[in-house]
């Protein structure tokens, strides 16, 4: 018998179920593993429901920053995407950060110099410019996911992370990003949730900012819609 | 892991006599306790949550191997392979073997306390793979030799002048010699030395937080980001984890990660939350090229049969240890293995048996506080009574106290047998200790009166006999106004 039986035979006997229903084999299509399971377990895996949510803000808009910036996330406002390049500028310029730009491919069409790098972290570039799927009002969240026009090591290596967000993209709560995750095309590798620069308590339960990823987050919040 | 947890009488007396320990615990004791109650009392929602949070969990526990089995299939289904292991001795072969297919020198490691269960780092150095903790708190210990003292901060027993002298010891090969003293500029050297390693690992491993059936994705919740880096830059990607942390889908996640990270640090939510399946994609210009996640029984379905069912709810947040006086006082280390404080002394009895951990159950004043904060409603002191029946009828205990225990069981069926005792013992005891109020030492209790006085009682009637007495009179005051009638 293969650890896998040996495991689930005894979770049934566990749940007092005798095995008149058998262990379907590991390479079974999941619609085929779904229909043998039992109704109710089917029902919560295809067709899930909230459970309690916390009351929706009034403000998606205002709730985000304040939520941000309790983060340590800074917040810009801007009218258009066209402005996105000068305020990146700006940002650098006031941090005097240096060392490179690795620029999200989703982020191409805009006028970037010719010295930027388009494409995922190769660990040089000091700073990431990005996008990002939605944000979370309930937790201050940008949502970030994974693909060809999104490398997820942008979200992680650089020491700086600048995030491009439209005010549609704002989303109320956790749930509502799960509903966009279902609607995609299809499932990212990852769908990173990040709620300000990288930290750590673990000397004396003292926060301290940059730990492994980013040291500094900055969101370029766009007013005008979208595309 | 060498499993110490046997000797915790030791332990926990040289624990007390540990003047770092001590400093180090007033930190974390100020800082969790507080932040948890300001995050929690924020939320109004928080008891709705936490009850669907239990329905939901108690669901999945009934229905265990079917929910395991559509995540299965929903992981090999993102283009991921599952592992079954029954040991902890079973998960770190197989997370060894995986990692000599990939051909691996070094494994850039998440925090993943199954993986401690299955002592990783060991059975990979064994075969000359260089294992390489990337959390810091887990650095720290991987420098220092070792083993976390609490499953969400597993350094919190070290002052910052212990890592100064660790890093100073250890980063001199890096040509980093300066001695640093601020915490900063600690975290920062310990970024360098880490990046270079994270892009050379050839492996990466970690737990994960929940999986879910309805995707196949799992849930990593961390705040320094390195679970992220060890899952997205190595070509292989191991995940380490408990069948216990299945759940349906993304919804009952949310209720999960609303009460997570408001009950582990007092945070709303993590820094990093990410959810993550399978290998890179096909169009993918990052992430690994392999994904494998290693299901770990361990005893877990021992559980699952048994009496201790409920302790399967647990997402390992730490509220429980956070608040109790015993692991505030002692730290994690006496308990001797992998978990330690309240939920450490339901789960460590059952993975490494309860003849090896015999006094873990009683290190607990039963004051309840574990039950009160832990978000999951598990009734931690009646299930640590469980084990503690289960020491006395396996004699697991010091016959003194069996004999003890015994002896006071049998009185305590004879009702007025004992009533006529403990009138008599109190008459006595109120007799010597008239003018004293305190007895400072007593005949075969010098281990209870080392630390304490013992108060002298303050009538020579027990409240059993006061209760006759006055029962009596009423009787008499209802007979006499009768009587008048």
């Amino acid at each position: 018998m293969s650890a896998r039986e040996a495991i689930l035979g005894r979770v049934k006997a566990a749940c007092g179920r005798s095995d008149e229903q058998h262990i379907t084999a590991a390479s079974t299509p999941v619609a085929d593993v779904l229909s043998q399971l039992p109704q109710d377990v089917q029902q919560r895996i295809t067709q899930p429901v909230c459970l309690t949510q916390p009351a929706e803000p009034q403000s998606l808009t205002d709730t985000l920053i304040e939520k941000m910036e309790a983060v340590q996330m800074s917040v810009v406002r801007l009218q258009t995407r066209d402005d996105v390049i000068d305020a990146v500028n700006w940002y650098l310029q006031e941090h005097g950060i240096e060392g490179g730009l690795s620029v999200s491919p989703s982020l191409d069409a805009l006028h970037w110099p010719s010295d930027v790098h388009v494409g995922p972290a190769t660990g040089h570039e000091a700073t990431s410019v990005t996008t990002a799927m939605s944000a979370v009002a309930e937790t201050g969240s940008v949502a970030l996911d994974s693909g060809p026009e999104s490398p997820s090591t942008l979200n992680f290596l650089p020491e700086n992370h600048i995030v491009v967000l439209h005010e549609s993209q704002i989303v109320a709560s956790l749930d509502d990003v799960w509903t966009q995750v279902r609607n995609l095309a299809s499932l990212p590798r990852a769908v990173n949730l990040v709620t300000g620069p990288s930290r750590t308590g673990d000397i004396e339960q003292t926060i301290e900012l940059g730990a492994h990823g980013p040291r500094r987050m900055h969101i370029l919040l766009v007013a005008a819609d979208h595309e | 892991m060498e499993i110490k947890s046997v000797h915790f009488k030791d332990a926990a007396a040289d624990a007390l006599k540990d003047q770092d320990l001590r400093q180090a615990m007033e930190f974390a004791k100020h800082g969790f306790i507080g932040k948890r109650t300001a995050a929690v009392a924020d939320l109004p929602e928080w008891d709705r949550i936490r009850e669907d949070a239990r329905i939901m969990k108690n669901h999945v526990l009934e229905n265990l191997d079917h929910y395991l089995l559509a995540y299965e299939a929903a992981v090999i289904n993102n283009g991921g392979q599952v592992h079954w292991a029954q040991t902890s001795t079973d998960a770190a072969s197989i997370v060894v073997d995986l990692c000599q297919q990939a051909q691996a020198k070094t494994v850039a490691k998440g925090k993943t306390m199954v993986g401690e269960e299955a002592d990783i780092n060991g059975a990979l150095e064994a075969v000359g793979i260089t294992p390489i903790e990337t959390d810091l708190g887990e650095y720290i210990l991987q420098l220092g030799k070792e083993p976390p003292s609490h499953i969400i901060a597993p350094a919190i027993h070290k002052t910052k002048e212990q890592v100064t002298e660790l890093f100073h010891e250890h980063h001199q090969q890096y040509g980093l010699t300066e001695k640093l003293i601020d915490r900063a500029a600690l975290v920062s050297e310990a970024r360098t030395v880490l990046r270079d390693k994270f892009i050379a690992a050839d492996v990466g491993i970690t737990g994960a937080n929940f999986l879910i059936a309805e995707t196949g994705q799992h849930i990593l919740v961390t705040n320094e980001g390195n679970g992220d880096l060890s899952s997205v830059l190595p070509k292989t990607q191991i995940v380490i984890v408990g069948i216990e942390k299945v759940i349906p889908n993304l919804n009952d996640a949310a209720a999960l990660l609303r009460m997570l990270a408001r009950s582990a640090t007092g945070q709303d939510f993590s820094n990093y939350t990410s959810l993550m399946s399978g290998p890179k994609r096909a169009d993918d210009t990052d992430g690994p090229e392999s994904f494998h996640v290693v299901l770990v029984d361990n005893k877990r379905t021992d559980m699952l049969a048994g009496e201790l069912r409920e302790m399967l709810r647990c997402f390992k947040c730490g509220a429980c240890m956070n608040h109790c006086p015993v692991y505030g006082a002692v730290g994690g280390h006496a308990y001797g293995w992998v978990y330690p404080g309240p939920m450490g002394s339901v789960v460590t009895p059952v993975m490494v048996g309860l003849e090896n951990a015999p006094d873990l159950p009683h290190a607990c004043t039963l004051n309840g506080r574990c039950a009160d904060v832990c978000p999951m409603s598990i009734p931690l002191p009646s299930l640590l009574r469980k084990h503690r029946q289960a020491t006395f009828e396996r004699q697991l205990i010091s016959p003194g106290s069996r004999y003890g225990i015994s002896a006071w069981a049998s009185l305590a069926k004879r009702p007025r047998l004992y009533r006529l005792i403990s009138k008599t013992a109190n008459k006595v005891l109120y007799g010597l200790g008239r003018g004293r109020g305190r007895f400072a030492k007593m005949p075969l209790a010098g281990g209870w009166t080392q630390s304490r006085d013992l108060p002298a009682p303050q009538s020579a009637s027990t409240f059993m006999s006061m209760y006759e007495q006055s029962r009596k009179s009423d009787e008499q005051t209802i007979q006499q106004s009768k009587g008048k009638r």
